[in-house]
């Protein structure tokens, strides 16, 4: 290299280091994560602001007069993918359903949803929710499904003061977020219902297969807890990868069969829930299923994995569609309209009931639509009832305000999951 | 003195192995070494082309694993339509379709490059397949038929092995009987080994290096296909990609430590990798480790296994 | 021996007399140096490719700024990577371990030790380039294809094993990294990122200027005439795979804080294929190659989103479905690396070489490929 080449690095690193130094261009645009500020205070200790919260600059990024813009993330790639044609139609229908049926509501404007892959992968789920926040201007955020995926976002969106929702999953590392509510029961909050339902069946033997993640350890703790003050003995428990190989899942399989267990307790990704059936059934084991749920009481589990997964029940947030004629026919017709020739599924059901959970959010927060507004009205103690999923309430001390779940049972002739027992309440307290 | 050298190595590793067996039987872990023994079969098959290919070219193929995926994608596709035997038929087809455009298009112009330049092609290989896969169909898993329409069963020491996982294990051992004959008995069979040590020679010979080469990876190919569609339907479901994120990286393991000559040594390897797995799950000692013990007993088998013995068990030395 | 005179760009010199003008003997080549106009010209250049790097990301968005920044990253790992696989010859197929390890090796010091970011990389170039040299121990016995299963089954238990110990990682739930006081910005911390990068590539170049940088390459090409040098190969080999386990473990740390988050699920045995990729296609021993092929395979996500056109060019492909945002890089990745082995082994750097030359104040050689085509070797495989 010449001399005059040579200078070059040094030059570069000279350079770089000195803009480093020098302070930020503060007039460019676009806004920057800062910790601190504008309408969400990382409040710890409490659920919730203790102080009264002030709008910031971005209180009302995302709104205009015609639009609303919701952000969405979910994995179609990844370890535990939804399918995506589901997803793409299911995740803002309901939209347009109201934008049709309703022109005047949300002060008449429409909504509009952006979404992004997660890839299963907290880390991407922290980059996408940024994107959307930054780059779509999302009102609010919401996480489709993958626990980790949602409690790494969720902190995300906390410091950067924007709401965001999600079924119920775990509650560690969400219980002390301020913008973090959950539209239904979480994992804990379900184990109850889970060990009435038990009692239901006279069970006396429980095996507990939970995946290998922290944030699943509040949902096991629960449990067990549960099943032992009603006198259920725990025969096994175990934690399973994520990503467990066929001699895994069948060595779990020979162990829950050595110990009896007449259920198991389930808290894994589809998958990996799938592997556990189809291992038992071709032990000629079939003990029942039985967990909280968001995506394993969905019907691409019983299309792919019966008869193995025949004995499956799983509390749900929403009911199955053998309800949904009698419960929410607009869903129907709203498929019909904007299905584009696909059938009516429960992943769009699901999606349905968050939006439209979203949707009763919104109007509280009345004329004046912004982020400080709407969690302030939230956590005004109403109760919200979609007539869908349980009725919600929340207060600054509590964003898990589900009241209730519904459970679904595996059906192998039609191969789908049908309601078993709706609108089933959890204790108070 | 080299014979009674080699002797000696076989016979203690023998006895290190029934020694272990011995270990296992003793500790109550009987069961995993039935369920290992199903589950490595897989591996077994696939380690199987892995082999064949290493022998007759020195190629560590990535892409093994695809042959797999291929075939069992192109059987899922063909089923709704297709009764199973045709269907299963044109799977087959269509794998050893895609082992020859492999060999045409990217291990021929390759042929004098360095082994590793294959190897990295060869996983280039099995990426763009994963990719296509995902992008012609989804990334969700999708369940396939199996190739055996009846669900009977046998026990073996309380654990029930179905019929397909049976017929797996004995495809598997007459398969590698069969290539091991082929290899050492006849003609064509010393051709390619023949080829790939002394290729002008062959050549020479009147024998097509060229056409030896696709003959083999065709070979591979059809292996392949059959242990994707024989293997996966067990498991529960295909997504894509499958052979090679869930079988492909315990084959190797299995194929270097039965041996990366030895074709007999991949059945072997197979079922040990396999019993190893098992035992990582169930075994209490295993219990507190971090994540998947499996990967780190496998890592550390192959581990002492290339350090004590580089040949792998059945391997010749050297 | 005739000297080739070829049409040069405007500026080059080729008058007839230039050889003899410049004192040298009538049929040695001449030294070349540009006319005021040639200099003119690279000056622009030279500028131009300063203004993309420096200036223009300042007119983007935050969030924008924080891929640029991961590409710069990416250029710093493929480097390392380059490293074993170009200088060294050994490949690994495990190097998202080494990446990885430095990131939570950061993540955990900030975070749970309470330590300041500089402690945080610092450790992580430090773990790094130590599990480097326990891997380069290994690769002395184990070689060549073995040892790139070694290095891939190394990379399984880093993602299934090491990176689910809770107490160090946050397990599953992944652990927060969060950027440093005073580079809490994109752009600052971008720059900080480019001055690393410029750190690397100066300790790079510097590396190889040594003797026992010459002696390295040289092993490769031709190992009975190397060690007749009497040099130690295996100090060496060591050597170099600890500077490569050092950058590794840097880009993991700066990768940590630039996402702002760690967690296991990224170090995938699918992220060592994409590092080979990148450092393949960039083209092994050119720095400038590397950097470039890494910062493009950063950034085709990025790329496809600012460019609809180019989205629009890939979902036209007949009888196909549209080729999403998310799905290409997939396809791309491995297409491209099946062309650069057969067809274009020296990758992207080779392609270049023209260029850098010429920017570098020689002729503008349209033929200048390089001293020899360099492919992955093992001498011994």
């Amino acid at each position: 290299m010449t001399m005059r080449a040579r200078a070059v690095p040094a030059l570069l690193l000279a350079l770089a280091l000195l803009l480093a130094a020098c302070g930020q261009k503060s007039n460019v645009a676009g806004t920057e994560v800062v910790v601190a500020g504008g309408s969400g205070q990382a409040a710890s200790g409490e659920g919730g602001a203790a102080a009264p919260r002030e709008a910031g600059p971005d209180d009302t990024s995302g709104i205009t007069d015609t639009e609303i813009v919701i952000g969405v993330h979910a994995p179609v790639t990844g370890a535990s993918p939804i399918p995506q044609s589901s997803f793409d139609i299911g995740k803002d229908i309901y939209w347009k359903f109201v934008a049709q049926a309703e022109p005047d509501a949300l002060g008449g404007r429409q909504v509009r949803v952006v979404f992004r892959d997660d890839e299963f992968n907290p880390r991407r789920a922290v980059q996408v929710c940024r994107e959307m926040v930054e780059q779509e201007n999302a009102f609010i955020l919401v996480g489709g499904g993958g626990a980790d995926q949602i409690t790494a976002c969720a902190k995300y969106a906390d410091e950067a003061g924007v709401p965001y929702f999600s079924a119920g999953v775990n509650e560690d590392g969400l219980e002390d977020l301020a913008t973090y509510f959950a539209l239904s029961l979480t994992y804990a909050q379900q184990a109850p219902l889970i060990v009435d339902r038990l009692k239901e069946l006279e069970v006396e033997k429980v095996g507990v297969v939970v995946a290998e993640t922290p944030s699943f350890q509040d949902a096991h703790d629960a449990f067990v807890e549960a099943a032992e003050e009603a006198n259920l003995e725990v025969v096994t428990d175990d934690a399973i990868n994520k990503s467990a190989s066929e001699a895994e899942t069948l060595s779990e399989v020979q162990k829950l069969k050595d110990a009896d267990a007449e259920a198991v307790f389930v808290l894994t990704s589809p998958l990996v829930y799938l592997s556990l059936a189809g291992g038992a059934r071709n032990q000629d084991y079939e003990p029942t299923f039985i967990g909280p749920g968001v995506t394993s009481g969905l019907n691409q589990v019983t299309e792919f994995g019966c008869p193995g997964v025949g004995t499956g029940e799983f509390f749900s947030p929403f009911p199955q569609l053998d309800l949904v004629p009698e419960l929410e026919p607009d869903y129907l017709t709203a498929y019909e309209q904007f299905g584009q020739g696909e059938d009516a599924d429960d992943i769009g059901l699901a999606l349905w009931g968050l939006n439209k959970t979203i949707r009763l959010l919104f109007d509280a927060a009345g004329e004046e639509l912004g982020r400080v507004a709407l969690l302030d009205a939230i956590e005004g103690g109403d109760v919200y009832d979609t007539e869908l999923y349980a009725p919600v309430s929340y207060s600054p001390d509590n964003h898990f305000g589900s009241t209730g779940a519904h459970l679904l049972k595996a059906d192998c002739d039609s191969k789908t999951y049908t309601t078993q027992q709706d609108f089933v309440e959890a204790p108070k307290g | 003195m080299e014979r009674l050298r080699e002797r000696q190595g076989e016979a203690i590793t023998a006895a290190i192995l029934a020694g272990l067996v011995l270990v296992l039987l003793v500790t109550g872990e009987k069961q995993s070494l039935v369920i290992g023994t199903i589950t490595g079969a897989a591996y077994g098959f696939v380690a199987l082309g892995l082999v064949l290919i290493y022998k007759s070219s020195g190629v560590f193929n990535f892409a093994q694993g695809e042959f797999g995926t291929v075939a069992v994608y192109t059987l899922y596709l063909l089923d709704f339509d297709v009764p199973y035997g045709i269907a299963l038929l044109g799977a087959l087809a269509v794998a050893v379709v895609f082992g020859v455009v492999v060999e045409r298009v990217v291990v021929r112009p390759l042929f004098d490059a360095p082994r590793v330049t294959l190897l990295v092609a060869t996983a280039g290989v099995a990426l763009l397949s994963i990719a296509v896969q995902v992008w012609f169909g989804e990334a969700t898993a999708r369940p396939v038929d199996r190739a055996l329409p009846t669900l009977d069963r046998v026990t073996l020491l309380d654990v029930q092995i179905s019929d397909q996982r049976i017929l797996l294990l004995v495809a598997l051992g007459v398969l590698a009987a069969l290539l091991a004959v082929f290899f050492n008995k006849t003609n064509l069979g010393l051709a390619i080994l023949g080829a790939s040590q002394e290729p002008t020679a062959t050549e020479l010979m009147g024998i097509s290096v060229k056409r030896l080469s696709t003959l083999t990876w065709a070979i591979a190919a059809l292996l392949g296909g059959i242990a994707g569609v024989l293997a996966v339907p067990e498991t529960g479901g295909f997504a894509p990609g499958i052979l090679t994120s869930s079988f492909l990286i315990p084959a190797f393991t299995a194929a270097v430590i039965g041996g990366m000559t030895s074709l007999p040594g991949a059945f072997l390897g197979g079922v040990i990798i396999g019993v190893i797995e098992a035992v990582a799950a169930s075994a209490p000692v295993f219990e507190d480790l971090p994540g998947s013990p499996g990967t780190l007993l496998v890592f550390i088998a192959l581990i002492i296994v290339l350090t004590a013995r580089p040949q792998g068990l059945l391997g010749k030395a050297g | 021996m005739a000297t080739t005179v070829e049409r040069d760009r405007p500026g080059g010199d080729d008058r007839p007399g230039a050889a003899a003008a410049s004192g040298t003997e009538p049929g040695v080549r001449a030294r070349f140096t540009p006319s005021p106009l040639g200099w003119a010209a690279r000056g622009v250049a030279w500028v131009a490719l300063a203004w993309l790097v420096l200036v223009f990301p300042l007119s983007r968005e935050g969030f924008e700024l924080q891929r640029f920044s991961q590409a710069v990253i990416y250029g710093i790992i493929g480097l390392s990577l380059n490293v074993l696989l170009g200088y060294v010859g050994q490949i690994s197929l495990g190097h998202q371990a080494f990446v990885g390890i430095g990131a939570f090796t950061s993540a955990y010091i900030v975070t749970e030790q309470n330590l300041s970011f500089w402690a945080g990389v610092g450790a992580g170039v430090a773990v790094g380039g130590l599990q480097a040299l326990v891997l380069g121990g290994v690769s002395l016995r184990i070689t060549g294809l073995y040892f790139a299963l070694v290095t891939l089954s190394y990379g399984l238990v880093a993602e299934q094993n090491v990176f689910q110990i809770e107490e160090l990682t946050g397990g599953g739930q992944g652990q927060p990294a969060p950027k440093p006081s005073g580079f809490e910005s994109d752009w600052r911390y971008y720059y900080l990122c480019l001055a690393f990068l410029a750190i690397v590539l100066w300790v790079d170049w510097r590396m190889m200027r040594t003797k026992a940088g010459r002696a390295l390459l040289a092993l490769r090409e031709n190992p009975r005439v190397a060690s007749t040098f009497g040099i130690n190969v295996k100090v060496l080999t060591l050597l170099a795979f600890v500077v490569s386990g050092a950058f590794a473990g840097l880009g993991g740390a700066l990768l940590a804080h630039n996402d702002t988050f760690v967690s296991p699920e990224t170090w995938s045995f699918n992220l060592a294929l994409v590092f080979v990729i990148m450092t393949v296609v960039g083209g092994l021993r050119s720095r400038a190659g590397v950097v470039i092929g890494s910062a493009f395979f950063a950034l085709i996500g990025y790329l496809l989103q600012k460019f609809p056109a180019l989205q629009d060019g890939l979902n036209a492909i007949p009888g196909a479905p549209d080729l999403s945002r998310e799905i290409a890089p997939l396809v791309i990745g491995p297409i491209l690396l099946l062309v650069t082995l057969t067809l274009f082994p020296g990758g992207i750097g080779q392609q270049i070489r023209p260029i850098v030359g010429w920017l570098r104040g020689r002729r503008f050689d349209l033929r200048d490929r390089g001293p020899k085509e360099v492919q992955i070797t093992d001498v011994r495989a």
